[in-house]
């Protein structure tokens, strides 16, 4: 397998994602831009009907409104997106908010013999993938089974397994686990999966944007009560154009992910030579042991787990785990 | 000058140029798998240095079976100078045929002394001897991947050396000998406990 060739894979589906995001982002603005502009016209006319009235906006000021509306919904999106986008660029930034705590290996003389090996693991896929040494976390809190790398690029990627996964697992079963999170890095994954995630979270803007509009249609004011109505039916309109990109925006981070698992899991084998390790904790997956993360910030963040950490199937973003086992024994899937 | 000297100095120009561009090439190659040996090096000189510490602790518990402990410091000491040839010359085959004999033998003195843990259990369960084994089974492992890298490396300069032209300018400009692998007798099946299938 060649990596060079999968960094050139992520970075065309990332470019395909960007083009569509952008498509995105104009048609949000656009539609909260017509809103505006409904709901002008309608207020003129509601004042236009009222007996005696005389001042009107005049169209130059309703255009000008629409566009700031416009504006300011794609530029919201916009921030939101590069905030998250640099806050989950930093793989240590990330582990930290997930609760983990770092091991340097350098001066700790009280680490536990699983956290040495642990460290030693890493230290023997950094060799074994031609990759500098990410920084090492624990996320000490989970009990389940579970392991996740993050950054950008291989300076400032991080892994972390959960102590769950250290004390149920084999040195050769947490190996085949770190090897895999390794492969993530190898490949660009993390990059790829940041920019889908804070993409995604972008278009959250929208919600904030339609409760806005649920306030001014709802408070107090000399208004209409049309334009009450259509305001509140704007802000549902926003809402649901929100609900609608952030549903399809995690169904298709979903897919992206599923098929960047199946890479992994095969770069993992790449670099240790050895598929039964990833294989054997796969089956003590199977076997009931759970990958539960109970961290809130963990939901956002399924993409980047090794297993499932939790969720709806629907939006599940990895594989099942009997077909992740038959792609490593090298059996064709059905 | 005639047209036909211009178009001989162009082709011998050109042949030059070309001469150069699979020169560079295959020196580039070999400093990578040079550096991959650096890797190995760097490992192995760590595994060595385990080594004393091992024998050290385990004196204490194994006073009757002393033979299989000279075994293994001999066995060191072999393969602390092979290091040292090979570290010269890397990818060259005697010395990494050296190397890998040194290896092989300390693999297989270790293999036995492993065995003989098996029978003292409260060397076993000594805490020094417990972060000791995870020690050289790690140190193990980072010489399997450097190893990998560095066979990885050999091949792609060994390939690109047979190839032709290559093969006929290798020859004149010092680059007419394929690198050597690093293989290791059965140091997998040595250092793995018997596997149980169910």
């Amino acid at each position: 397998m060649d990596f060079r060739e999968q960094q050139d894979l992520a970075r065309r589906q990332t470019r395909i994602l960007v083009g569509l995001y952008v498509l995105l982002l104009i048609v949000a603005a656009a539609a909260v831009g017509g809103l505006v502009w409904l709901a002008l016209t309608l207020g003129e006319q509601a004042q236009a009907n009222q007996p005696g009235a005389v001042s009107s906006l005049p169209t130059d000021a309703t255009w000008q409104a629409v566009a700031w509306a416009a504006g300011l919904t794609g530029g919201g999106i916009l921030l939101v997106t590069l905030f998250r986008w640099f806050t989950r660029s930093d793989g240590a930034k990330v582990a930290q908010s997930l609760g983990g705590r770092e091991l340097t290996g350098a001066g700790e003389t009280n680490l536990s013999p699983a956290e040495r090996q642990y460290l030693n693991v890493v230290d023997e896929m950094a060799i074994a993938a031609a990759l500098p040494r990410p920084r090492v976390f624990v996320l000490d809190r989970e009990a389940g089974i579970n392991a996740f790398a993050a950054g950008t690029k291989p300076e400032n990627a991080a892994v972390a397994v959960t102590q769950g996964a250290l004390d149920n697992l084999s040195r050769d079963e947490l190996a085949g686990v770190v090897a895999h999170e390794f492969g993530h890095i190898a490949n660009s994954d993390i990059k790829l999966s940041v920019r889908v995630a804070a993409m995604v979270f972008g278009f959250t803007f929208l919600f904030f944007v339609a409760r806005w509009w649920f306030h001014v249609g709802v408070g107090p004011g000399r208004r209409d009560a049309r334009l009450r109505i259509a305001m509140l039916v704007g802000a549902a309109a926003i809402a649901l154009v929100g609900l609608l990109t952030v549903f399809f925006g995690r169904i298709l981070q979903a897919a992206v992910s599923r098929q960047r698992e199946f890479l992994a899991d095969a770069s993992a084998v790449q670099f240790t030579r050895y598929p039964d390790g990833l294989k054997s904790a796969f089956e003590k997956l199977k076997g009931g042991a759970s990958s539960r993360v109970e961290s809130d910030a963990a939901a956002e963040m399924n993409h980047a787990f090794l297993f499932r950490a939790g969720g709806a199937r629907l939006f599940d973003t990895h594989p099942p785990l009997d077909e992740r086992i038959r792609r490593l024994e090298g059996q064709p899937s059905p | 000058m005639g047209t036909e000297t211009w178009i001989v100095i162009g082709i011998v120009a050109i042949a030059v140029v070309y001469v150069i561009h699979v020169y560079n090439k295959l020196t580039s190659y070999q400093t990578q798998y040079e550096n991959g040996f650096a890797q190995i090096e760097t490992q192995l000189k760590r595994r060595h240095d385990l080594i004393p510490n091992l024998v050290n602790t385990a004196k204490g518990y194994l006073e009757h079976e002393a033979s299989v402990l000279t075994e293994v410091t001999e066995a060191r000491a072999a393969a602390e100078k092979a290091v040292e040839a090979a570290h010269d010359r890397p990818g060259n085959p005697e010395t990494m045929d050296l190397l890998s004999r040194a290896e092989s033998a300390l693999n297989s003195g270790l293999g036995r002394l492993n065995a003989t843990f098996e029978a003292y259990p409260d060397l076993k369960a000594d805490a020094n001897m417990r972060q000791l084994s995870e020690e050289l089974a790690t140190t193990e492992n980072r010489v399997a991947y450097a190893r990998q890298a560095y066979n990885d490396l050999v091949q792609k300069y060994n390939e690109y050396r047979r190839s032709f032209p290559p093969v006929m300018i290798g020859k004149l400009v010092g680059h007419g000998q394929d690198a050597r692998l690093l293989e290791f007798e059965d140091s997998e099946a040595i250092q793995k406990a018997p596997e149980v299938s169910f």
